[in-house]
């Protein structure tokens, strides 16, 4: 067991070492980059001393070394935590992240206990009453909600609370509380503000676990060791929770880890930036529509951090839970 | 269980049945399953009238500008001062002032009247850009009334319809996810294929490939790498990019189940006859082993094309995609991003069910492909 | 209750069963009015071809149909004892909800089933132990010692503790001849042999001390040697246990040698039922014996072919009108067996055989018939 999680630990590490590399020659690719932006618009507005201020920033940010060297410096600085500068927000990358890492955790575990408080009960009421009036209408919607992804959704509400209602519903906080320091008045209105863009967030999630249970659950159903198990004299509710969805739920972990998760805080990045929220996912858009290159590919990189944090943990559950794996 | 009395021996009776081919089986399947009859339909439709023949279907061309900006949607009239008109109508619209909010916008004028015409004879277009024409479904005459103008959806900022729009928008939006899909097979099978079928060296540099892909959040690594299309592109070159990229990142799933399928099949009595009558490994492959796979590869597809499509819609629509003067759905997004737009100009929000219905009838007639491939798998 | 009185002797009678169930092209009728009865503490075999209805007899007993299937009518007569009092109550499984408290008590506690999939019958993310101390902890109760407070306390539960129920699983284990059975009461299923599975399977059943044990195809999906060794156990904990067992296979070597009762069924009837002696030296039904001449013998002839039954089994949707069996039947009687249906009656030494060679008033008409 222990080898098992050197080895998967170990992985993980080297695959973040590629990620990053292709993170930082992907921000690095487009020619026009941020500087230059910077210059046009100095130049723009008539201001002479551009160009050797943007030499001069140029300079600063290391621009004028090659590509390879540039990497392997940014890569050791990230290690130590020094993630560069944001050229847009003037402000060190790690504090643009830092403020808004909390927020965006605290989206993903909402939506994420959403998906799974919503989908799993019904996906194993479709299963164990297959065909009933309940399991179609169940169907149904999860494969309506399927085809609306998030971010779509959130425009269209933000339709109807604009045109009909005065609710504010943009960000996370009141105004009020916008940038008064941490109480627990704030605590409350953060949880008024956060269900909202946590419901839309997770619907297409809980769509497309409804259908993987159900599907999985009745597959497990059809297992001698279900029938075996009524056989002992089990309550039909027993063998459905005790046994059938135990191992109905095992592939779920694997999924939750390597597609809820990161499809969670990809698609609240989407929804967030919908709603002005001040998670992570808004601030990486704007970073790539500006070019800012230090704070998108940290955010990128960021990312991909959570993804293989996530199936890590998803493979270890998966190998505690299940002692067919714990063997290998 | 084995307690089932085996699911009707079909073939007993109808023995015709299974004498029948394989696809003409799928076809019968396929059939039987409504929901994903009407998918298919569907599909069918939006890329028939967004694809092949927007010009018809539109009113106007899809850069035909007009005085009337951000004009609100005019309702098709059947009465008129209580009476019923057998030519239904729009009503004119009307320039109005707000002073508080300092915003011109439009009112309905009920003093003017535009009927709507069928296969009205107005701009001049080529049909799939061969076919010269200048017919139009529907429209306002413009020899009837030469300051006429129908906007069913309203018009966008410049002044353009809006309807026309979503149209043409399908045109881009709906094919990206088509290419888009059709490259990702092209690498995702072929790969697949090869890594199955050579194992040892070649798979493992494949699997580590897909892993390594399969590493990355995909929309964000979509994102960066759209946002690193050089903005001096032209228009098409984005476009192109962009396929490329969308399917670049995809195909790393479909490759694997590819190579799992082949791994599978390499083992099955076909192909291992095929390969002792001395058929060369590209033979095997293209002859045997795709066509074993071809079932499983359309599932996928169908099922991942809506994906591309939302793909690119988000993209455009935060402004990384597509760019104007190309017209997509999302580039049609892009221009309501902003609450004051939601506010102003509402009804360019009418995109969005334009693109869920094309999601919904991609996925309905992949769960029926899925049912319907399989067909002696039952239930 | 049934007002039907059983002999004493008898543990389950089975009467008329009907089960039907309900697929896409319409009503398989899966049992057409079986008839059995086993006795107490005996073996009864029952053997057919796939599809003949064995195991939907035995899921019937148990109240287990699939959820398309439904007892359409029919008694199933079980004569319950009270350990306590010893009085005995007649129970009609058939009207049984499969869902009730009753049910649910006979299942596992009074009857006990096991698999012909031994590989998956158990839950493969749970132990042994937890298999088998499930069962003792849902139908054994705590028997009660007077001032204990302790077992006071737990009777009040009604239920044996953790513990002990972990005891008891070990010694079962060790009753079905697991060896080290301290160790593998925490293996987990995958990492037993399939031998070792059945075993496990046999410990559950056993653990409560059920009357009557179906085993439906038990030893099918094990290789030779292992086969003989779970039937020999078998044997043994019948011997130790007294149960009833009710053994569906369609191996007739095996059946020879476990069963004191023989049933025959074909298409959801018993063709014929009666001792292993009467339906192995002096078979009446033209299906058994033709099922018997199927079998290969020590010295046979060289060169001699083994016999096969001529045709197939009939599909649910087109079994032939009168005996289900006359397209198939050597002994057929054209414009007879097509057209009457045959009722099980006494034959030979004692059996019943559902054949019209042995009803006396088709006889007769038929005799008449041709002298005419």
């Amino acid at each position: 067991m222990l080898s098992y999680i050197i080895r998967r630990v170990g992985y993980s590490v080297v695959m973040l070492v590629l990620v990053s590399f292709v993170g930082f020659v992907i921000i690095e690719l487009p020619p026009g980059d941020f500087l230059t932006q910077l210059l046009t618009e100095l130049e723009g507005r008539g201001d002479r001393s551009a160009e050797d201020r943007v030499t001069e920033l140029r300079l600063r940010y290391g621009l004028d070394i090659p590509l390879l060297p540039r990497y392997v410096k940014w890569a050791a600085n990230f290690v130590r935590g020094d993630f560069g500068e944001s050229f847009a927000l003037e402000r060190p990358v790690r504090e643009v992240i830092a403020q808004r890492f909390w927020l965006t955790c605290a989206l993903a575990v909402a939506s994420i206990l959403l998906v799974w408080i919503a989908a799993i009960p019904i996906g194993v009421f479709s299963a164990t009453n297959q065909y009933s009036i309940g399991d179609q209408i169940f169907t149904t919607i999860s494969f309506i909600g399927l085809g609306v992804p998030g971010f779509l959704l959130a425009l269209l509400l933000l339709f109807y609370v604009v045109q009909f209602t005065d609710v504010d519903i943009l960000g996370l906080f009141s105004r009020e509380y916008r940038d008064a320091p941490w109480s627990f008045a704030k605590f409350v209105d953060l949880l008024k503000h956060l269900w909202l863009p946590a419901l839309i967030g997770s619907i297409t999630g809980t769509a497309g676990l409804i259908r993987i249970m159900r599907g999985n659950l009745l597959d497990t159903l059809g297992q001698p060791f279900v029938e075996s198990a009524r056989a002992r004299g089990l309550k039909s509710r027993t063998v459905t929770w005790k046994h059938a969805v135990r191992m109905a739920i095992n592939p779920l972990i694997v999924i939750l880890g390597s597609e809820a998760l990161p499809g969670i805080i990809v698609g609240n990045a989407l929804v967030a930036t919908v709603l002005n929220l001040p998670t992570i996912g808004p601030e990486f858009v704007r970073a790539l529509q500006r070019q800012d290159m230090y704070l998108a590919g940290t955010t990128l990189v960021f990312f991909t951090l959570i993804l293989l944090v996530g199936n890590l943990l998803a493979d270890l559950a998966l190998a505690w839970l299940d002692p067919r794996i714990r063997l290998e | 269980m084995s307690t089932a009395v085996p699911e009707p021996f079909a073939e007993e009776q109808n023995a015709k049945e299974i004498s029948q081919n394989y696809w003409v089986l799928v076809w019968w399947r396929f059939r039987q399953n409504k929901l994903a009859m009407f998918g298919g339909f569907l599909i069918l439709a939006y890329y028939f009238v967004c694809a092949l023949t927007a010009e018809f279907w539109s009113p106007y061309l899809v850069d035909t500008v007009s005085d009337y900006l951000e004009a609100p949607p005019q309702r098709l009239q059947f009465r008129h001062e209580g009476r019923f008109q057998a030519r239904p109508f729009v009503y004119g619209l009307k320039e109005e002032v707000d002073m508080q909010l300092r915003k011109r916008f439009f009112v309905v004028d009920e003093s003017v009247r535009y009927p709507i015409h069928l296969f009205v004879r107005a701009e001049e277009y080529r049909l799939a850009g061969l076919i010269p024409s200048n017919i139009h479904l529907f429209g306002v005459d413009p020899e009837e009334s030469p300051d006429g103008y129908v906007y069913l959806f309203g018009t966008d900022r410049l002044g353009r319809d809006l309807f026309t729009r979503i149209i043409y928008g399908g045109r881009l939006s709906l094919l990206i996810g088509l290419i888009g899909q059709f490259l990702t097979i092209t690498f995702g099978a072929t790969l697949g294929v090869i890594s199955g079928w050579y194992g040892r060296l070649v798979d493992l540099v494949v699997q580590r490939i897909t892993e390594f892909l399969s590493a990355f959040p995909d929309i964000p690594l979509f994102m960066a790498l759209a946002a690193a299309i050089p903005p001096e592109w032209s228009p098409i070159a984005v476009y192109f990019m962009l396929t490329i990229i969308l399917a670049c990142v995809r195909w790393g799933g479909l490759a694997r189940q590819v190579r799992g399928l082949v791994l599978s099949l390499r083992e099955r009595e076909y192909v291992l006859a095929a390969q002792s009558f001395g058929s060369n490994d590209w033979r095997v492959m293209f002859r045997h082993l795709i066509p074993g796979a071809t079932s499983h590869i359309i599932v996928i597809s169908t099922l991942a094309i809506p994906g591309m499509i939302l793909a690119e819609t988000a993209l455009s629509w935060l402004g990384l995609g597509l760019r104007p003067p190309l017209t997509s759905w999302g580039v049609l997004l892009y221009e309501v991003s902003g609450i004051r737009a939601i506010q102003f100009s509402p009804w360019m929000l009418i995109t969005i069910p334009v693109i869920i219905g094309a999601i919904w009838g991609f996925n309905m007639l992949g769960d029926g492909l899925r049912d319907a491939l399989d067909p002696y798998g039952g239930q | 209750m049934a007002t039907a009185t059983l002999d004493s002797e008898v543990l389950l009678d089975i009467r008329d069963l009907q089960v039907h169930f309900d697929v896409r092209r319409g009503t398989v009728r899966a049992l057409e009015g079986v008839n059995f009865t086993i006795r107490k503490s005996k073996t009864l075999g029952v053997i057919g071809e796939s599809g003949s209805g064995k195991s939907v007899t035995a899921r019937a007993i148990m109240q287990l149909l699939a959820k398309n299937g439904s007892i359409v009518s029919g008694e199933m007569l079980y004569n319950r004892q009270r350990d306590d009092s010893g009085d005995s109550e007649l129970i009609d499984i058939a009207q049984q909800p499969s869902d009730s408290q009753l049910m649910r008590d006979l299942r596992g506690g009074e009857i006990a089933m096991i698999f012909q999939e031994p590989m998956s019958s158990l839950t493969p993310v749970y132990t042994a132990g937890l298999h088998i101390g499930e069962s003792i902890q849902l139908h054994l109760k705590p028997r009660q010692t007077v001032g204990d407070q302790m077992a006071k306390a737990i009777a009040r539960q009604n239920r044996i503790p953790r513990e002990e129920a972990r005891q008891i699983a070990v010694e079962m284990l060790d009753k079905v001849g697991i060896p080290r059975p301290e160790e593998r009461v925490v293996s987990y299923p995958h990492e037993l042999s399939g031998g070792q599975r059945q075993r496990v399977m046999i410990a559950i059943a056993l653990s409560c001390g059920p009357k009557l044990l179906i085993a439906d195809e038990p030893t099918t999906a094990l290789d030779v040697t292992t086969q003989a060794q779970i039937n020999d156990l078998m044997l043994d904990l019948q011997e130790e246990f007294g149960m009833a067992i009710m053994y569906i296979t369609h191996d007739l070597g095996v059946i020879a040698e476990m069963a004191e009762d023989i049933a025959v069924m074909y298409l959801g009837r018993i063709v014929e039922q009666g001792t292993t002696d009467a339906i192995f030296y002096n078979p009446q039904h033209p299906y058994t014996r033709a099922l018997l001449r199927s079998i290969p013998r020590i010295g046979q002839t060289e060169g001699s072919r083994l016999e096969v039954i001529e045709g197939m089994v009939p599909d649910p949707f087109s079994i032939p009108t009168g005996c289900s069996f006359n397209n198939r039947c050597p002994d057929v009687m054209p414009g007879v067996c097509d057209a009457r249906m045959p009722e099980l009656l006494i034959a030979g030494d004692g059996q019943r055989a559902a054949c019209l060679l042995h009803d006396p008033d088709t006889m007769q008409e038929v005799t008449r018939a041709r002298v005419h």
